[in-house]
């Protein structure tokens, strides 16, 4: 393999790996604050096992990605992390804070294997080491059937006194049956929910209603029971159905749907009366009329193949598992469809359960950003082409004959153009990402921090996280948020006793929150810790040297606490593991500078610490065109600009010894760049007998700038000249172009301010 | 001074804080980057210099003193240009292939509070660099005894003994002992980057 090619078989491996391990990582943190409640019933948390599956997923994908690509370490360690993941969701093994611990373990050790393949590339050895080793000898100890077997110890009769189909239950899979067992042992009623689907969307159909149905209850498994005897499009469907509440209330909260909701009988018992019978609506294209008038004792017959749905895939994810998966709208497939079911149990990439195991399952795609700029030049240039359209348009109106040809194409352009205008704000909107990329990664260093220190609880709470920022300054910002974060835990937080002291609840509480306001995005990060002693901070700040005696004493509390943006300043003495790494504050305080933004802190001694930091929600990205004119490039912001277009120098004619163009019955007063700036030609041109007019305007005066050629349309990020130049009349600032190239950006209104004196006094 | 070392940005071991003001302690020893401009060798004390770079693609800048050569990006940042051998009123012939451009940072004013970081940076635009020598302030000379404007940006001026390898001349009898020396300008960066342009009055 090229060296090309196996770079971009790492790159690939990356991206997707880090997809699937930020999305365990998810599913971890939020089985964590599930958690936090214990089960009463059981022996160890209660989580909801849509969590847990979709970690197992995660964890399935991530070992078939790496089978794929060859990274055997990350194989074998998702291979053992997925037996642990089968364990617990099968109810085998249950979920204990050592083995949260365990998974949270996992993810460093993924994270460090696609350290180690980012460095040295996909090779068989790569990622060894005996923290991994002995991370997979914990992992499948944790994952032993051996112990597992003493506790999901089933009883004699496992489904109690129901009276369900030995037909209907021995289809079910393994994790179904769990479910099952699960929902009897927490004492649910169980229904079952007839309704009819519509053949062309059954797997969303089914995610619908296991969606919906999540607040009344868990479906534990659905039954498709063959062409709907009503409509040919329809499939008749069994649900099965746990749930706490009684058939009236169920009858209640699914009042609506299409759904007819039989209890399942307890022995001994009368069965339930058909008046409990619900509607619940499926879908636009569910019918009401089609409520299977069977019973329900016909439908589960198994006279008729009853084939598996597969489980947990909210999508068709039918192509590569061959097993367990319904092809839709094919009657014919029903019966593959069971007989692989048949079989399961099988371990596997094919196991029903395991869902679309070498698809990427997501539905996302990741694009290098340059991609992305690089679109938006195209979009920029396509501007121009527009814009040449144009002119000829104009022309053509002015011909005679031509009016209404004129007036059709400036239709067109009109419509061409509002489509350019959607294409760039759907592209930028691409590169905009949120802002949980950084919260959840801070939440792991939070839970992390809070774990090894046994004398602090701290509660991380996190709101506005779908808040959205260009992906560059998220970038920027993960850095500093973390280490806000560390600072408010380490020294923010007080231990246990010292909380109880003041008053305050054991747990301390670090709260972010983020928020658009207008163009600006606002980040709050709170604590309510011990606050900083702002007199302490001061004597420090003059004890190094950093500010006078004298200064210190004329500062507002305010300015007392900003101290702490001062290089070398730490609160605390002594630098451990979390703080101290050699980075404070003040570097905090420059990244955000650097992106444009703002950080202030306040804060109460004994109350707590706020830090709000706001930032413009794009790199103070703006739209320019982009020209040369004497070999100098110069870009032009283009809120300035109303037009461009190319003119005959032979066209430009003279009043008052100033240069003006005559367009459109207005006369345009001309400024050339090369006489404002004194630019010299120093190359030889040779003599050109066109050029360029960019019309800007200011205030209720236009101004044509002349230039040599168009380069085209951009998105530009200004950057400040610096303390120094700053203020050079008429450049505004620099940008980069790509391609190394680095352009002035022309302040218009001071260009034309200086072309048009007089104009500029009127207004 | 207390302030301890800080790594910088590019991993060199500067001092931030201790650097920006002159000691009453008297340091006695610094380390000085060497480079000529011209024909002049000059240095420049190693603390302030963040980054080398061969010269790369500057973007001029109209109405800014003829010295400013324009600006370089350096890690997305506006870095301005300085040309040393305009600046220096030494030459304004175009610089050779060995060109480098220097990048550093202004020292920190007396009163002023700032971070390696925040300080704003210049290129310096020199003919070649040397070496990096340890120079004792006794070696220092004033810049009074420099006359004409040049020594505007002179700190100090510093003989270095030149040591030859090549087994000296030895003096025979009656000749006097000729030590050779050169002489090493160590400029002065606050007034070197210290200007104004036509809008420096409108923006303060």
């Amino acid at each position: 393999m090229s060296e090309h090619g196996s770079d971009k078989l790492r790159e690939e491996f990356l991206a997707e790996a880090q997809e699937i391990i930020d999305q365990l990582n998810r599913d971890l943190l939020a089985m964590n604050e599930a958690s936090q409640r214990m089960d009463p019933h059981g022996d160890g948390l209660r989580v909801d096992p849509d969590l847990i599956n979709s970690a197992f997923r995660a964890v399935h994908s991530l070992k078939g990605l790496s089978g794929l690509s060859g990274v055997e370490r990350l194989m074998h360690l998702s291979h053992d992390l997925e037996n642990l993941l089968d364990a617990l969701r099968m109810g085998k093994v249950p979920v204990t804070p050592p083995i949260l611990d365990l998974l949270f373990e996992s993810i460093d050790h993924f994270q460090a294997v696609c350290a180690d393949v980012a460095i040295h590339g996909i090779s068989p050895g790569v990622g060894a080491s005996k923290a991994i080793d002995d991370f997979i000898r914990r992992t499948s100890l944790a994952a032993d059937p051996e112990a597992a077997k003493k506790k999901a110890k089933v009883a004699d009769s496992p489904y109690g006194d129901f009276e369900l189909d030995p037909g209907q239950l021995a289809g079910l899979t393994e994790y179904e049956e769990y479910r099952l067992r699960e929902n009897i042992k927490q004492g649910r009623n169980l229904y079952r929910l007839l309704g009819a689907v519509p053949f062309a969307s059954l797997e969303e159909e089914f995610a619908n209603m296991r969606e919906s149905l999540k607040p009344v209850g868990e479906v534990i498994a659905v039954v498709p029971a063959g062409v709907s005897g009503a409509n040919p499009d329809l499939m008749d469907v069994e649900l099965i159905f746990g749930s706490a509440h009684n058939a009236a209330a169920l009858h209640a909260s699914i009042g609506k749907s299409s759904l007819t909701v039989t209890q399942v009988p307890r022995r001994g018992a009368l069965p339930v009366s058909p008046e409990t019978t619900g509607r619940f609506n499926l879908g636009e294209t569910a019918r009401t009329s089609a409520a299977p008038s069977s019973a329900a004792a016909d439908l589960v017959s198994m006279e008729t193949p009853v084939p598996k749905v597969e489980r947990s895939a909210p999508r068709s994810e039918s192509a590569r598992s061959d097993s367990g998966s319904i092809a839709v709208g094919s009657q014919a497939n029903t019966q593959s469809a069971i007989a692989a079911a048949g079989d399961g149990g099988e371990d596997g990439p094919g196991r029903p359960d395991g869902s679309g195991a070498f698809k990427s399952y997501t539905q996302t795609v990741r694009v290098d950003i340059r991609k992305l700029d690089h679109l938006m030049n195209i979009v920029g240039e396509l501007a121009l082409v527009r814009a040449g359209i144009q002119t000829v348009s104009d022309e053509l109106r002015r011909e005679r004959g031509h009016a209404e040809l004129a007036r059709r194409l400036q239709d067109e352009l009109r419509r061409l153009n509002r489509k350019l205008e959607d294409l760039q704000r759907g592209i930028q909107e691409v590169r905009m990402v949120p802002l949980s990329q950084v919260f959840d990664k801070l939440q792991r260093v939070v839970r992390q921090m809070s774990r090894e220190s046994e004398r602090k609880e701290v509660q991380f709470v996190v709101t506005g996280g779908d808040t959205k920022l260009d992906k560059l300054m998220i970038e920027e910002l993960s850095d500093p948020m973390m280490h806000i974060i560390r600072n408010a835990i380490d020294h923010g937080i007080e231990e246990r006793q010292s909380r109880r002291s003041r008053g305050k609840p054991d747990h301390g509480t670090v709260a972010i929150s983020a928020e658009q306001r207008g163009n600006k995005v606002v980040i709050e990060v709170f604590d309510d810790g011990n606050g900083i002693d702002t007199k302490t901070l001061t004597q420090k700040a003059v004890a190094k040297g950093l500010i006078s005696e004298d200064v210190a004493r004329g500062l507002t509390p305010e300015e007392q606490i900003n101290l702490i943006f001062l290089p070398g300043l730490s609160t605390r003495a002594t630098a451990d593991q979390n703080s101290g790494r050699g980075v404070g504050m003040d570097v905090v305080k420059t990244k955000i500078t650097r992106m444009d933004g703002t950080i202030n802190s306040y804060s109460e001694l004994g109350q707590g610490t706020r830090f709000t930091i706001t930032l413009p929600t794009t790199l103070a990205i703006i739209k320019a065109l982009v020209i040369r004119v004497a070999a100098r490039t110069y870009a032009i912001p283009l809120n300035s600009v109303t037009e461009s277009l190319m003119i005959s120098y032979e066209h430009i004619k003279t009043v008052e010894r100033r240069e003006v163009y005559v367009l459109r019955n207005r006369t345009l007063p001309l400024v050339r760049l090369t006489d404002l700036f004194g630019l010299v030609r120093t190359v030889e041109q040779p003599l050109q007998t066109h050029g360029y007019v960019v019309v800007v305007k200011l205030a209720q005066q236009q101004l044509g700038l002349l230039v040599d050629d168009l380069v085209g349309q951009q998105d530009i990020v200004i950057k400040s000249l610096g303390r120094t130049l700053k203020g050079v009349p008429g450049i505004a600032g620099a940008t980069e172009l790509g391609g190394q190239q680095t352009a002035l950006v022309l302040d218009v209104r001071q260009v034309a301010r200086e072309a048009m004196p007089r104009a500029n006094e009127a207004a | 001074m207390t302030s301890s070392p800080r790594a910088a940005g590019n991993g060199r071991t500067v001092t931030a804080l201790t650097s920006a003001r002159p000691s009453g302690e008297g340091r006695t020893h610094q380390d000085v980057l060497t480079f000529h401009v011209a024909d002049e060798e000059y240095g420049i004390n190693i603390e302030y210099i963040r980054e080398i770079t061969k010269s790369k693609a500057i973007t001029e800048v109209p109405r800014v003193p003829t010295f400013v050569a324009g600006i370089i990006l350096v890690r997305g940042q506006v870095v301005p240009v300085i040309d040393l051998r305009q600046r220096l009123r030494l030459s304004t012939e175009a610089s050779g292939s060995k060109a480098r451009i220097l990048v550093v940072s202004r020292p920190a004013g007396e009163s002023e509070i700032s971070s390696e970081d925040e300080r704003e940076q210049f290129g310096l635009i020199i003919d070649r660099v040397n070496h990096v020598i340890r120079i004792s302030d006794l070696d220092l000379e004033p810049p009074s005894i420099l006359a004409g404007h040049e020594s505007e940006f002179v700190s100090g001026l510093c003989r270095i003994r030149i040591e030859d390898d090549a087994p000296s001349q030895r003096s025979g009898p009656g000749l006097a002992v000729m030590e050779r020396f050169r002489i090493v300008i160590l400029l002065d960066l606050t007034r070197l980057l210290t200007f104004e342009h036509a809008g420096s009055a409108r923006s303060a």
